[in-house]
């Protein structure tokens, strides 16, 4: 589902984020990379969803090689890979319904499907009585449901969370994950960005972790080393 | 197309309520920069035409001495007509000019008498010169200064005009010149003020911005909504712009006519003549300046 050839990103004169990286994520996978600050790991999920190019190496996702992709090619790969962040990326001045139906207004869905979707996803991420709400009247936990409910709505194959839990508190953290690891079940890919040892710990699915650009441990069922 | 277009324009308008501060501010601005910019176009339209008006009653005179051969005078007549610079020459003999004397004093029968006793037409013929720029009198006056002419001349009033002529044709170069250096401030002062707008609105839009290319939508549907904002922004500015201005060239009107008395000109008739090609103007002007805007804005933001 998601390969990564010999990947190198150089920052010049001579900054490497990545050093020839090879990595293989299967379909239907939960994968965890983890390492400290500033090791790669942001750079790695850059990579994924084209907003980064590899000085070196190929990325491909699915079937397609993604590395020398068009700039109007950017926005069907993007629709095809759901992305939660650390700060949500929630737009303020819309509700959490609209925040949800965007990813769709903006694909050109129409109305009578935006209206069937965003409420199922919205029920699926447990928002389904705060839909009017702006971002700053509903809790930290409640603002990543929704920025999951927003990257839920084109179905993707892939899910990236880049530390999706590094804003909230242990209850909610533990919530995020239990939504990811749902969505996982539903059969969606999902590649989880944290340097969060608890949540790694009690996962036990695949880990691989990175330091200073290169993957140094690729384990199934794995532990936080670092 | 029609779903693209109208989700475009209903991010438009939703842009454009949530942030309605900055949108009157932005409206504001542009209804400024409309008012200054039609202000002074309204001043040098009413300066040319003053000058045009009272450049048109300039002309000269010139009186021939009564005992100038009429031949001699129509060769004068002839030389002026043939220069560049002259508009129009009109001629009046000394039989015409006599029965323009009689005529005005059709019912005083004492100087039509005396005149009646003279053996002599003892009136002068007279031509009068138009000139196509005031600036020109003095080339034309210095043709006259040739001693085969100056002996027939009596009399050239241009003498007594043309310290007038020379006051005029400065002030009217001096308003000019004026005018172009106000414009010029103006559209400095309106171009500062629209890139001050673009960085405002790079700057509330970056995130929305960066949003929508996260998940997924085109680069046009990106920038169609600003556009249509800021085209919203232009439209709205020039139509307060127009309600206010209207009244006010109403209340202007009467002390611009008074000033225009008895020349042809209406202040407020041709603020109606020229409504449309005005409201074209401004609304031309307004959205190529808020479009520029938008699309330096979007473009600088669109590159992630």
């Amino acid at each position: 589902m998601i390969r990564l050839k010999n990947v190198s990103k150089i920052y010049p004169p001579d900054t490497y984020a990545l050093k020839n990286v090879n990595l293989h994520i299967k379909p239907g996978e939960f994968v965890s990379i983890v390492g400290q600050s500033g090791t790669g790991k942001t750079t790695l999920v850059k990579m994924i969803i084209a907003e980064e190019r590899p000085s070196k190496g190929r990325v491909i996702i699915g079937d397609w090689d993604i590395t020398d992709i068009k700039a109007r090619e950017i926005p069907i790969l993007r629709r095809q890979i759901g992305v939660i962040f650390q700060d949500f990326k929630l737009l303020p001045r819309k509700t959490v319904f609209e925040n949800v139906s965007f990813g769709l207004e903006v694909a050109g869905a129409k109305a009578k499907r935006i209206n069937e979707i965003v409420p199922q996803v919205l029920k699926i991420v447990g928002l389904d009585n705060k839909r009017d709400r702006f971002p700053q009247q509903i809790s930290g936990g409640e603002q990543q449901r929704t920025a999951i409910a927003r990257a839920l709505v084109h179905r993707p194959k892939i899910l990236v969370a880049d530390e999706p839990t590094g804003n909230l508190d242990s209850i909610n953290s533990q919530e995020i994950i239990n939504l990811l690891k749902k969505i996982n079940e539903f059969g969606t890919t999902v590649v989880l960005v944290t340097h969060n040892r608890e949540i790694v710990n009690s996962l036990r699915k695949r880990v691989i972790t990175v330091d200073q650009g290169s993957i140094i441990s690729d384990q199934q069922s794995g532990k936080y080393i670092l | 197309m029609f779903l693209f277009l109208g989700r475009a324009i209903k991010f438009a308008i939703q842009g454009f309520f949530r942030n309605f501060w900055l949108s009157l501010v932005t409206i504001i601005i542009l209804i400024l920069t409309l008012f200054s910019v039609t202000i002074v176009t309204g001043i040098n339209v009413v300066a040319e035409q003053a000058i045009t008006s009272i450049q048109d009653r300039v002309d000269v005179s010139v009186y021939f001495k009564a005992d100038a051969n009429e031949q001699n005078v129509l060769t004068v007549r002839d030389t002026l007509l043939a220069l560049p610079e002259v508009q129009d020459v009109t001629y009046v003999s000394k039989d015409q000019a006599l029965e323009k004397f009689r005529a005005e004093h059709s019912d005083d029968s004492v100087i039509l008498d005396a005149i009646d006793q003279l053996e002599e037409n003892p009136l002068s013929a007279t031509i009068i010169i138009k000139a196509h720029s005031i600036d020109e009198y003095s080339a034309i006056t210095a043709v006259l200064d040739d001693p085969q002419y100056t002996d027939l001349i009596e009399e050239r009033n241009f003498d007594n005009n043309e310290e007038v002529i020379n006051r005029l044709a400065d002030v009217s170069n001096r308003i000019e010149q004026i005018g172009i250096i106000v414009s010029v401030i103006f559209v400095i002062i309106a171009v500062l003020i629209i890139f001050n707008t673009i960085r405002i609105n790079i700057y509330t839009h970056r995130e929305e911005i960066g949003i929508m290319k996260l998940v997924g939508s085109s680069n046009a549907f990106v920038r169609m909504p600003f556009i249509i904002e800021s085209l919203l922004y232009a439209i709205i500015a020039v139509a307060i712009a127009l309600a206010v201005l209207y009244p006010l060239i109403n209340v202007v009107a009467p002390q611009i006519n008074s000033f225009f008395a008895g020349y042809d000109f209406d202040i407020t008739s041709y603020f109606q003549n020229n409504i449309l090609r005005l409201v074209m103007l401004q609304l031309l002007f307004a959205i190529v300046l808020s479009a520029i805007s938008s699309s330096i804005a979007i473009g600088r933001y669109l590159r992630v």
